[in-house]
């Protein structure tokens, strides 16, 4: 049979399935087997079934998913979310829209341990939103700032969507999570001008906030100076190659669980839940990581990546305009799809055409990160705005939507400086040892 | 009513017991960088062990993952259908699921008698993989079976997600 045309059906049905609901990992992974089937024979497909999942499950690089997520759970439930807000809020809280600027530094804190865009949102939305409220935030920007600041957690390390782009495209997680410092620094500087500006020029109503006394302000951070250590412990191993990223992970997960256990915020009962918690949430990407892999094989005997790499750089669009349209498909596929399921269903059709563009690969997969980011706080799906609908039920859709406007734009800014200036994400992985 | 609730009592005591193996790991990769540096000697096995646990717990994570409908799944056109339509295509996905999961028991089982049957072990200390690949194996039968609670759950619900 025609591989041209088993490869365009192929991506039709995928496209059915999941339009049909059909959890992504399964709808790839289908199609993958199915197809392969077609062009191959039955057994060697079915035989793919029994290979690739052991295979990639008893991947040691993939361990540190899971042990990332669990160091994230274990802050959580130590309260940690709180205490950094009420740092960044001591220090902050008594400039013009200060609680909404404690917010953002609170999110980049809590990021740089909790690698989920979604559960920083989730978190924050609790810790800040009522904190903003009371002082009498417009319900948009309050919203706003929590939805934008959420997805600082993609990308400030661990970032698992990092480590999954590293996974597939075998890059060095490493040497990703390092690339990602900047570009996160960046971004909480950006979003801190973004309230500033809105403050001054923007007519909503931005309050100042109360101004805490010197003493206070340095006994905020007691509460969250372990935690700080742990993550520039287990970044700065990394980043020096005393360990791998899978083995910061298990030393992060195993640190945060002795912070939280010393403040006596974790008991067993609780240790318990954030190990089911991260497993479950583990064993999701672990699905739709096979999926893709599955897919990958049957795309790779279609050569669908060869065609496409080939058709795409016979339109003659250079280097730039190329970049520029593939990260427009991102832009408009983030309306529909989720972040992590984007980058593992596209990213091994369109890396063979950036490699070929001769792009650092490490600067392509923050920029696509980036990217992939905006679909979290732009509409339809736009992934933080549920989850802080979800907590707070009266703050309707477009009002939070209206809120992150703002914040698309300093994305937007953000993204043209990285592509602008790759330097400022390739810098400090070229240092790395 | 006495089959869930040996579901969910089943459900709970397969994430203890796959959280309990990401402990294991979790522990193992600490000590092994501690003892690294601290008495300058690792665990022997210590990468391979790992890295066998991980698939264990993952494959576990499967089972709870397919019992919760807890994929990552596109939520776009069900959000705009009325609830009789949302349950037609939430049993046409568990559907689909289960004949993947079905495939991938099946094969990974495959995969254990082959294991077995050529001997393969650890490199460091010999340890042979397929007890491990057979746990593995338990997880995601417990999976496939977990599909057949799924579809009960969606059929006894007016709205599944609501």
């Amino acid at each position: 049979m025609d591989r041209d045309l088993v490869a365009v059906g192929s991506f039709a049905v995928l496209f059915v399935l999941m339009a049909l609901r059909v959890p992504v990992g399964v709808a790839m992974g289908l199609v993958g087997v199915g197809g392969f089937a077609v062009l191959n024979a039955i057994d060697p497909a079915l035989n793919l079934l029994g290979l690739v999942p052991v295979r990639t499950g008893s991947d040691y690089a993939l361990g540190l998913i899971p042990m990332f997520i669990l160091m994230g759970s274990f802050a959580t439930a130590s309260g940690l979310s709180q205490e950094l807000f009420r740092a960044s809020n001591a220090w902050l809280g008594h400039r013009r829209g200060g609680v909404a600027m404690a917010t953002i530094a609170a999110c980049g804190g809590f990021s740089a341990i909790c690698g989920s865009s979604v559960a920083t949102a989730a978190t924050m939305a609790r810790v800040a939103l009522p904190e903003m409220r009371r002082f009498g935030y417009s319900e948009s920007l309050a919203s706003g700032v929590i939805a934008a600041g959420g997805t600082l957690g993609i990308l400030i390390p661990p970032s698992i969507v990092l480590a999954i782009y590293g996974f597939i495209t075998e890059q060095d997680i490493g040497r990703l999570f390092i690339a990602g410092i900047v570009p996160g620094l960046l971004a909480i500087l950006l979003y801190l001008a973004t309230v500033w500006l809105i403050g001054r020029f923007g007519g909503a109503h931005v309050p100042v906030g109360e101004p805490t006394p010197s003493g206070e302000r340095w006994r905020s951070l007691r509460g969250i100076w372990a935690v700080l250590l742990l993550f520039a412990f287990i970044i700065g191993g990394i980043y020096g190659g005393v360990f791998t990223p899978t083995e910061a992970a298990g030393m992060g997960a195993a640190g945060a669980w002795i912070i939280g256990v010393a403040r006596g915020r974790l008991g067993w009962r609780a240790t318990i839940q954030c190990l089911v918690e991260a497993l479950r949430t583990s064993a999701g990407i672990f699905m739709i990581l096979l999926g893709a892999l599955l897919f990958g094989y049957f795309l790779a005997i279609t050569q669908t990546p060869t065609h496409f790499t080939t058709w795409l750089l016979g339109l003659e669009l250079g280097r730039y305009g190329t970049l520029i349209v593939i990260l427009l498909a991102y832009l408009l596929l983030g309306c529909v799809m989720d972040a992590m399921a984007m980058i593992i269903l596209t990213v091994p059709i369109v890396f063979p055409v950036v490699s070929q563009l001769g792009f650092d690969p490490i600067w392509f997969g923050v920029i696509v990160v980036m990217t992939v980011e905006l679909g979290l706080i732009t509409p339809p799906v736009g992934m933080n705005v549920y989850v802080i609908n979800g907590v707070a039920r009266d703050i309707s859709l477009p009002t939070i939507f209206r809120g992150v406007m703002p914040f698309v734009m300093t994305d937007i800014v953000r993204l043209a400086l990285l592509i602008s200036f790759p330097l400022l994400v390739t810098f400090l992985p070229s240092q790395m040892n | 009513m006495r089959g869930s609730v040996f579901t969910e009592r089943f459900v709970a005591a397969a994430d203890i017991a796959a959280a309990l193996f990401l402990a294991a790991i979790t522990v193992l990769t600490f000590a092994e960088v501690f003892m690294r540096y601290v008495v300058g000697q690792g665990i022997p096995a210590a990468f391979d062990i790992g890295r066998l646990l991980l698939c264990v717990a993952l494959f576990w994570g499967l089972a709870g993952c397919c019992q919760r409908g807890e994929h990552i799944q596109v939520d776009v056109v069900w959000e705009m259908l009325p609830p009789v339509w949302r349950k037609v295509m939430d049993l046409f996905a568990v559907t689909m699921t289960a004949i993947f999961m079905v495939g991938l028991s099946w094969m990974t089982f495959e995969r254990v008698q082959s294991t077995r049957d050529s001997g393969q072990v650890t490199f460091d200390l010999d340890i042979p993989l397929w007890p491990f690949y057979a746990l593995a194996w338990l997880g995601a039968l417990a999976g496939t079976l977990m599909l057949l609670s799924r579809y009960a759950q969606i059929l006894r619900r007016a709205d599944p997600e609501s």
